[in-house]
């Protein structure tokens, strides 16, 4: 009888360096460390930017420094001196066309499998790639002008759209928001920009893919999406890290505005660094994520896929005002060796005959800290709302944990609200019945986290399905052993 | 009134009632009394800036009240009243409190076993055991209200329970406030201390009658020794102008029970706190609820159950039915620690709104940190549904008969789940007294 080849051990996976860890080098043209007005100044200056964005950085700024870091969340890490970060750093010369973009800066882009060019138009995908924080190229523009579609970065907006980014800015996450969305809105080096006008349909998917380079940066980017009547749009954001000692701030903003009969539907894979197996280093992940369904019949869906950062401090929300509106909340969110995750959804029903569905998986292995926390609020003007929340823990290994922490304020009596959950580990029946039928005990893992997580996957877009499913693969092999 | 001015209010009067607060004899009370006075000091009337008293604020009500410590003596047919509400006070150990005062002459025990101790805690209060055990189950870091009460408590239910002991009918007390025109308050801790394999049964029971606004704050502290037994009830009947804040708060050891239910219909202003920690393995606790509220009344019930030890179950049902411009509002905590595996914990909430005004916050939370466990909650908030309103309505019953019979279908559950037969009937009438009302 020959010996059965060894399954990899918890030790072996969990231990696996980061895939995508590496640095590219090239010169940073960044700030001095720290934060003040000159500094605003400075990253406005730099950008060229009309009046009214450095007078809206510097009202943001002084909020700010009123402001306290918010401590409600079930994440613990080190007090973040903000005076250590660089809030500017951007590729020397500015690049005017893919021919002009730095090759290190490609390479890095094809290490990590964005498709461009060729690749680009193979997939289908119109690519803003953000390294750090300027743009470098955008693809499948012109296929999208025709259209009226305006998809660039959000500097460019600045200079093309002001008046677009001065109606729109601010308007559904203001400056003063939280800790962590006034500081983006002082600091905000760059992010996307993205209109579609009446009555388009985007032809393809938009996506957007985030990297963080340049030691020290923290990263601020900036998202605001607009979708005029009747428009639909389906956006994708994915993000990778290079590997890091110290750990990166992240705080972005992205905003969604859905006009009448308009629909968004934003979807993101996050995969940044999340420290080694004893929590050094990675990302802190600090995001401020929100939609307005401003028309009524218009809908936002969100679906997320997070399996990255040190600590994930995310809640996707919906302010449902149109009559007949719908927001949509679907998230796996992946927790192993140190990371944190402290993240759900809000869905503030206003409007008539409202709905919003909620469904939350949260996966837990080694001494990750799983988190959903969701707010569902039913206004007194809000007839005949719906709202389904689902949401489900499991837990790999006994020194993890899930949390569920919903709060549901219901202030019309024609609502329906329900809330489940539940939490539960992977039962030893279910992998015995999967080894008996000649899988591996990891297969057999991979299939039934799979399958507690099938309901999301529906949800992305094919590419990002794929994708999914093979990161959750690599986040969590050997958890179970 | 500001909330400071009322803080001091209590920080200044202290001074003037310590001598006349029972325990002068024992040391050990006056320093628990100077020791919470002191945190109440230092950390105030809660705001609903704290996350436990988000949707409760106190400065638009209870704090704009001013209570005075004296209290008048009155009397009050609670004999008669008991047997109006349904309780064959026969079978019962009444013991009755007027004004956060004991009636001798209104209580009446039966013949106690040996072993057996059912007496006011303030004759006890040189006992080893209410030594032991008071201020060291509900602490008053960070509670202004539990502090409060330790360093004001006039007096209380104390129960003691030797090994093996079972008291065979059940503990019923009244605290009544009736106070005739002053604004009073009452500060009552209850003790109950259960030794290995003891068993009882408790009802608090609160209400007040020809009354102007009062304020009752009321702590109990409850000890299961291993393998032990404790039934408990908590009736919520207090006046419309009643402001009652409440906590019970549970220890409990190996293979211990542990249920604790709550009927709430009264009061302007409520607040439970239910508490327990399931301290040593296959412990068990039931926390069941109902609460009723119309007007302008506001419930907030609070509940933590604490999975501190391995093959522990929980289970727990509230049920809220909210009428008129009445807010309700529930706050579940679970948390299974991480030495906690096998645990099964089970939580619910469910909600009706009678009408547009009324609102409902509900905060379920599971806290997980072991991994063999079955855990899960559920909320649902609703309205009475139409179709089968218009069902009744087509047999013949009218909309307002319909609405009472499917109101009683969602509430009368937590009434059926009973079944002692000396609570049932008198809950049964409670809750049809409620929607006869309303």
């Amino acid at each position: 009888m020959t010996a059965k080849p060894q399954e990899p051990s918890v030790e072996k996976v969990t231990t696996e360096e980061y895939k995508y860890g590496f640095v590219t080098d090239i010169e940073a043209d960044s700030a001095p460390p720290g934060l003040n007005e000159d500094i605003i100044r400075f990253i406005s200056h730099k950008k060229k930017e009309p009046k009214f964005l450095l007078d809206w950085r510097l009202k943001a700024y002084q909020q700010w420094l009123k402001m306290k870091t918010p401590e409600w969340a079930y994440v613990h890490y080190p007090p973040i001196d903000y005076q250590d970060v660089i809030y500017y750093s951007a590729p020397k010369a500015g690049p005017k066309s893919l021919a002009e973009v730095d090759p290190e800066v490609l390479k890095t882009f094809e290490k990590l499998g964005v498709p461009m060019e060729e690749r680009a138009m193979l997939a289908g995908v119109a690519v803003d790639a953000v390294f750090d924080s300027v743009s470098v190229g955008t693809t499948f523009k012109k296929k999208l002008g025709e259209m009226g579609v305006i998809f660039c970065s959000f500097s460019e907006a600045v200079h093309e759209h002001p008046e677009l980014i001065q109606q729109y800015l601010g308007s559904v996450v203001p400056y003063n928001d939280n800790f962590y969305a006034a500081l983006n809105s002082a600091v905000f080096t760059d992010g996307s920009f993205c209109y579609i006008p009446k009555g388009v349909r985007c032809p393809m998917e938009l996506s957007t893919y985030f990297r963080i380079n340049a030691a020290k940066t923290g990263q601020f980017e900036r998202t605001l999406l607009i979708a005029d009547e009747d428009a639909y749009v389906s956006y994708l954001e994915g993000c990778t890290a290079p590997m890091r000692d110290e750990n990166q701030l992240h705080a972005a903003v992205v905003e969604l505005v859905a006009l009448k009969g308009a629909e968004i539907k934003y979807s993101t894979v996050q995969n940044w660094y999340p420290g080694d197996k004893d929590g050094k280093g990675g990302i802190y992940n600090f995001v401020t994520k929100r939609g307005a369904c401003r028309g009524d019949s218009s809908k936002i869906s969100w679906t997320q896929v997070e399996t990255g950062s040190a600590i994930t401090w995310k809640y996707p929300s919906c302010i449902l005002q149109g009559d007949n509106s719908v927001g949509e909340f679907y998230s796996v969110a992946v927790v192993n060796n140190m990371q944190q995750a402290d993240t759900g959804t809000k869905m503030i029903h206003l409007g008539k005959n409202t709905k919003s569905t909620i469904v939350s998986k949260g996966i837990s292995a080694g001494k990750g800290q799983n988190t959903y926390r969701g707010l569902v609020r039913i206004q007194p003007a809000a007839e005949n709302a719906h709202n389904y929340t689902q949401c489900d823990s499991l837990l790999m290994g006994d020194k993890c944990g899930a949390h569920t922490v919903p709060y549901i304020e219901v202030k019309n009596n024609t609502a329906k609200v329900g809330h489940e959950a539940s939490t539960s580990k992977i039962g030893e029946d279910q992998i015995f019945y999967c080894q008996q039928r000649g899988l591996s005990k990891e297969d057999a893992v991979n299939l039934i986290v799979n399958g507690f997580c099938k309901e999301v996957f529906r949800k992305l877009p094919m590419e990002f399905a794929v994708e999914a499913q093979k990161l959750l693969s690599v986040s969590l092999e050997g958890s179970v052993g | 009134m500001s909330t400071l001015t009322t803080q001091d209010l209590y920080l200044s009067s202290f001074s003037q009632l310590q001598a006349k607060l029972p325990g002068q004899d024992a040391a050990w009370l006056k320093t628990l009394r100077l020791q919470a006075l002191e945190q109440f000091k230092q950390t105030g009337f809660p705001t609903d800036e704290l996350e436990s008293w988000k949707y409760t604020n106190l400065s638009l009500s209870l704090l704009k009240e001013s209570f005075t410590f004296d209290a008048p003596a009155s009397t009050t047919a609670v004999a008669a009243q008991l047997k109006k509400a349904g309780f064959d006070t026969e079978k019962a150990h009444l013991m009755v409190f007027v004004n956060g005062q004991f009636s001798k002459e209104l209580s009446s025990l039966k013949t106690l076993a040996k072993g057996v101790a059912v007496q006011n805690i303030a004759s006890a209060l040189t006992n080893e055991t209410v030594k032991a055990f008071v201020g060291k189950i509900a602490l008053s870091e960070n509670r202004a209200f539990t502090a409060l009460n330790a360093a004001f408590f006039t007096d209380g239910l104390f129960i003691q329970l030797e090994a093996g002991k079972v008291l065979d009918a059940p503990v019923h007390v009244v605290y009544v406030s009736t106070n005739a025109g002053q604004a009073t308050q009452s500060h009552l801790r209850n003790l109950l201390v259960l030794a290995n394999d003891s068993k009882a049964n408790v009802i608090e029971h609160y209400w007040g009658e020809n009354v102007s606004a009062y304020f009752t704050n009321v702590v109990t502290e409850a000890a299961l020794a291993k393998g032990s037994t404790l039934e408990h009830m908590k009736i919520g009947q207090e006046d419309i102008k009643g402001y009652h804040i409440g906590s019970l708060i549970a220890q409990q050891e190996e293979g211990s029970h542990f249920t604790a239910r709550l009927f709430s219909v009264g009061g302007a202003l409520t607040r439970n706190d239910i508490e327990t920690t399931l301290g040593q393995k296959k412990a068990e606790c039931v926390m069941e609820g109902l609460y009723l509220a119309k007007d302008k009344q506001h419930v907030d019930t609070r509940t933590f159950i604490d999975h501190l030890s391995p093959n522990c179950n929980s289970t727990e049902v509230f049920k809220g039915v909210i009428d008129d411009q009445a807010v309700g509002v529930f706050d579940g905590r679970i948390l299974v620690r991480e030495n906690a595996q096998k645990t099964d914990a089970r939580q619910s909430n469910k909600n009706l709104l009678l009408t547009k005004e009324a609102k409902v916050y509900s905060k379920p939370q599971l806290q997980i940190y072991a991994d063999d466990v079955k855990c899960s909650h559920g909320s649902s908030t609703g309205q009475i549904d139409d179709e089968a309103l218009f069902y009744l309505q087509s047999r013949g019953i009218s909309r307002e008969e319909a609405k009472k019979v499917l109101v009683y279908a969602f509430a009368g559950e937590m009434v059926e789940k009973i079944e002692s037969a000396y609570l049932k009937p008198a809950l049964k009438k409670l809750v049809d007294g409620w929607m006869e009302v309303s």
